[in-house]
């Protein structure tokens, strides 16, 4: 392992080491990076199982953090800057990347914008 | 334009930043106007690959929610016709149906030339494998040897899904006899056996995908890009639409005028929980 790899390494969960450990030795010919992808692939499985049954949420964090980071990177593609409206937008994309739901989001953005 | 009706998501949403912004009237038109370009002046492009039987069909009705969508692709089919299905107050969805290659160089050879002149203009590619499939290894060369190549080429890799469909069915392939392996359909979820099963089945799908360089390589596919759903079921939706919204400089406009309310309307896990 180089330097990167080691951190990344040591940035996983003891749980995570020891699967990491396990697919080294499965796949002896895999390279950190295949490793590291199968790790992450492992915690996708379970999410898949256990939780993917539930109902799409509206207000899903991840994919209304994609709407507005596709709707920021079209702006600036076309060159419709305004300043204004990116602040929004970059204030929302933080508050619905810390879990935050869109109603809540928005009136947040509100108190900050008036504060 | 200001006193226009919102008619999706993303105008409810600018609607509101608009106001919290204290944005003029003046940048309003303009970001509206540029908005509504967008999403009007093109379709949404989506293009589905995959053998006859994998399920493009359930995939296009529960994803994009065709109600009635059947692919009716000839044997032998050297053409692909652009479908557009009119959405909503001027939105359209365009589907092109193509052919899955079955190891049969002739054809191999009509169909790539198909798709280096459809790929490259799609904003969601959707190559639909079954979860059980005995063909795996031949979708994942077809992958290697030409999809991807072709996105890369043309710069839409982050475009492509590969669908990995009927996880349901996954306990059936390995008994059909034994209902400790069959999909619960009343809680829209696997059994506790069958969780087991498609746990290793994914597992392994995964180990495939590694070993093939299809994931966790130079100009490989990224962890989103690679969804395990079932499409009767509308099991794991969720990550598919997850991965449209990332999918290239596009893939955001699904979910933001109608995609959300559209997998909503076609869930029958909602049902099963009332």
């Amino acid at each position: 392992m180089n330097y990167e790899e080691q951190k990344q390494y040591d940035n996983l969960s003891e749980c995570d080491k020891s699967y990491y450990k396990k697919i080294k030795l499965d796949h002896p010919n895999w390279n950190h990076r295949q490793i590291m992808v199968k790790v992450a692939f492992n915690h996708k499985e379970d999410d898949i199982i256990e939780r993917a049954g539930n109902d799409i949420d509206p207000e899903d964090s991840e994919i209304l953090n994609e709407i507005f980071q596709g709707v920021k990177n079209f702006l600036k593609r076309v060159g419709v800057i305004m300043q204004n409206v990116f602040n929004a937008l970059d204030k929302l994309i933080d508050l619905v990347k810390k879990g935050k739901a869109i109603y809540n989001a928005l009136s947040e953005i509100w108190d900050w914008l008036t504060d | 334009m200001e006193n226009k009706e919102r008619r999706f998501l993303i105008d409810r949403i600018f609607d509101k930043i608009f106001q919290l912004g204290n944005v003029s009237k003046e940048d309003q038109e303009t970001v509206n106007h540029t908005l509504n370009k967008e999403l009007l002046e093109k379709p949404f492009r989506v293009a589905v690959i995959g053998q006859a039987g994998v399920g493009k069909s359930t995939t296009l009705n529960a994803v994009f929610g065709l109600e009635n969508y059947t692919s009716n692709l000839a044997e032998g089919t050297k053409e692909v016709v652009e479908k557009i299905y009119p959405i909503r107050d001027g939105f359209n969805l365009s589907i092109y149906d193509m052919p899955g290659l079955n190891n049969d160089i002739a054809k191999d050879i009509e169909y790539e030339k198909l798709y280096r002149q459809i790929l490259p203009w799609c904003d969601v590619i959707v190559y639909v494998v079954n979860a059980h499939s005995r063909d795996f290894g031949e979708d994942c060369r077809i992958l290697k040897e030409i999809v991807l190549p072709i996105c890369n080429e043309n710069k839409v890799r982050e475009n492509l899904i590969l669908a990995v469909n009927k996880i349901d069915t996954i306990g059936e392939s390995i008994n059909p006899y034994d209902p400790e392996l069959k999909w619960d359909a009343f809680k829209n979820e696997p059994t506790e056996k069958l969780k087991i099963a498609i746990k290793k089945k994914l597992s392994d799908i995964i180990d495939k995908l590694i070993d093939e360089n299809l994931i966790g390589a130079n100009e490989s596919l990224e962890k989103h890009q690679v969804v395990f759903y079932s499409a009767v079921f509308n099991y794991n939706l969720r990550d598919f639409i997850l991965a449209i919204t990332k999918a290239g400089k596009r893939g955001w406009i699904w979910p933001a005028t109608v995609g959300l309310e559209r997998v909503g309307q076609w869930s029958d896990a909602k049902l099963s929980k009332d």
